[in-house]
């Protein structure tokens, strides 16, 4: 036997946990080794030190504290906690991981993945049309134009985690009733909101009610570049605040770190605001990111105009019957949802 | 070989644990009260060697019989009860070194201050009477030194030298305390021993 296998042999040894064959290759070695035999005096003596420590004794009230404990009058007994989940051995803790990432891919697959053909159906007609909301009014008469009135929903899809959003009867009878309509933003930011829901709810952001809502109201849109989605949902919620409204909906976070975000256009933030506040809501936004990233910020002037909401037939709405021409009295007492479109550095480029 | 002597059975009662389980799990609560000072010094030693803690050990050890109260009707008797019993407060010990660590928080008790009780007793106790006879040839300063160092080490070398040499167990118990091979034990023992080694000597 090698020196060096006899050496890492002589704590096992030591505990009388070697093969006979091995013990007597050891004692043979140890003969005429004065290292391993230094070497082995060692490890005893370090084994007497962790055998002599200090002996912990009961308290009298031991097992009375364990039965105040059971009973329920003791203090609370430590419950289990993710890290005993983590330190499980193997055999628990691999299914418990696997079902982890079976969740994450599934969800990953259905935000990203444009290949799967009902996803990218809904994706595509929602996200895709965002991104190309340069004429949001042209994509609203597109859309309507192309679409039957109260159609049904175009797809039905498989995925659960991505069936669509069920837009409730008042959503519908919101969109039946023509409630007029102050400025507005287009089927693309409807499709696009009808999506926020969806996202919103997988990610448990947002109640689906808050994007039903965005959907039903009036709806001006921006479009800001900046680093950081959560930068502009942080600084928009307390712009909004600071003028009487509030922040509907934010997505989009987890997109900036995706290479293939840009297949789905832009993350959103939406917020709600008096609509005499709109103007100064979007000059003071522009004027602080700019500010604060340094980077280029604009108000995209073919957004946020008067047009009626148009409507994405994927999510199963019933588009209005006509448009309504805005009304200025609406404007003094209305509120208007204002989507923040966030332009990218890696988008912008 | 040398081996040093396990820790003092609590009981020579005849009665084993299988049959205390088999009461307790027939509802027998006195088999419980029996079971819990049967094995009471046991737990909360070994919960104190990994914590060095007083206090934070009988809270463990308490709450390992908590949950073997709790738990019993699931134990099979695939292993021995006070296997079972280990695992469950190794289990608790790590969870509580990891509470500490999430709060900034490390605690080595020195062992000249002795171990103050809820009821104020001392219960330090440096080798006595009980010991083997080599520990008369290592001193107490010594002992002090490998407690001191013993606490710094990673939680897996610190279990496995205290399942080992304070509670001598064999290999195959401490793989099945421990959820691991015996082939794991062994050379996680080796590791635990190089590494205080090293300590030891880095402190010269």
């Amino acid at each position: 036997m090698k020196y060096e296998r006899i050496a890492g042999e002589l704590s096992a040894y030591l505990d009388g946990e070697v093969t006979p064959t091995v013990r007597v290759e050891i004692e043979a070695h140890l003969g005429g080794c004065k290292a391993c035999q230094q070497r082995l005096a060692e490890l005893r003596k370090l084994s007497i030190g962790v055998a002599a420590q200090p002996q912990a004794q009961p308290s009298p009230r031991f097992l009375a504290e364990v039965r105040a404990k059971i009973s329920g009058a003791g203090p609370a007994v430590d419950k289990p906690r993710w890290f005993d989940i983590v330190s499980r051995p193997v055999w628990l803790k691999v299914p418990l991981e696997a079902v982890a990432v079976v969740v994450l891919l599934l969800a990953a697959g259905v935000l990203l993945l444009p290949s799967r053909p009902q996803t990218a159906e809904r994706i595509s007609g929602a996200l895709a049309k965002k991104a190309e909301q340069r004429t949001p009014k042209e994509v609203a008469v597109t859309e309507l134009r192309n679409e039957p009135e109260h159609a049904p929903a175009k797809t039905a899809p498989s995925v659960p985690a991505m069936t669509a959003t069920p837009i409730d009867d008042r959503s519908r009878l919101a969109f039946a009733d023509e409630k007029p309509r102050s400025s507005v933003a287009a089927g693309a930011v409807r499709g696009f909101s009808g999506q926020v829901q969806q996202v919103a709810k997988s990610g448990g952001e947002v109640e689906s009610q808050t994007a039903t809502r965005a959907i039903q109201q009036a709806t001006a849109t921006m479009e800001i570049t900046a680093v950081s989605v959560a930068d502009v949902r942080q600084r928009a919620e307390t712009l909004a605040t600071a003028l009487g409204g509030r922040l509907l909906v934010a997505v989009g976070d987890a997109w900036e770190k995706s290479a293939e975000s840009k297949a789905f256009a832009a993350p959103v933030v939406l917020v709600e605001l008096p609509t005499s506040q709109v103007a100064a809501f979007k000059e003071r936004l522009l004027a602080e990111t700019a500010g604060k990233n340094k980077l280029q910020a604009m108000d995209n002037p073919s957004l946020g105009t008067t047009s009626t909401v148009g409507y994405s037939g994927a999510l199963g709405l019933t588009p209005p019957r006509a448009p309504r021409p805005q009304q200025t009295q609406e404007e003094t007492t209305a509120r208007t949802v204002l989507d923040i479109r966030v332009v990218l550095p890696a988008e912008a480029r | 070989m040398e081996r040093v002597s396990p820790v003092t059975p609590a009981t020579t009662d005849a009665t084993s644990d299988r049959e205390l389980v088999a009461r307790c799990q027939a509802g027998d609560e006195t088999a419980f009260d029996e079971l819990v000072r049967r094995h009471q010094q046991r737990a909360l030693n070994v919960a104190f060697q990994l914590l060095r803690d007083y206090e934070d050990a009988m809270e463990v050890a308490q709450d390992a019989f908590v949950r073997v109260y709790r738990s019993i009707g699931e134990f099979r008797g695939d292993c021995e009860f006070t296997t079972w019993l280990h695992q469950i407060v190794v289990n608790l010990a790590r969870n509580k070194r990891r509470w500490w660590m999430r709060r900034g928080r490390e605690k080595v008790v020195s062992l000249d201050s002795g171990l103050t009780t809820q009821d104020g007793d001392v219960k330090s106790q440096v080798p006595g009477v009980d010991d083997p006879p080599d520990a008369a040839a290592v001193k107490a300063e010594f002992v002090q030194a490998v407690g001191a160092h013993l606490a710094q080490l990673p939680d897996r070398f610190r279990e496995v030298l205290v399942l080992r040499n304070v509670e001598d167990m064999s290999y195959e118990e401490i793989a099945a305390v421990l959820h691991c091979s015996v082939g794991t034990v062994k050379s996680r023992i080796a590791r635990a021993r190089e590494a205080l080694s090293q300590r030891m000597k880095a402190e010269k």
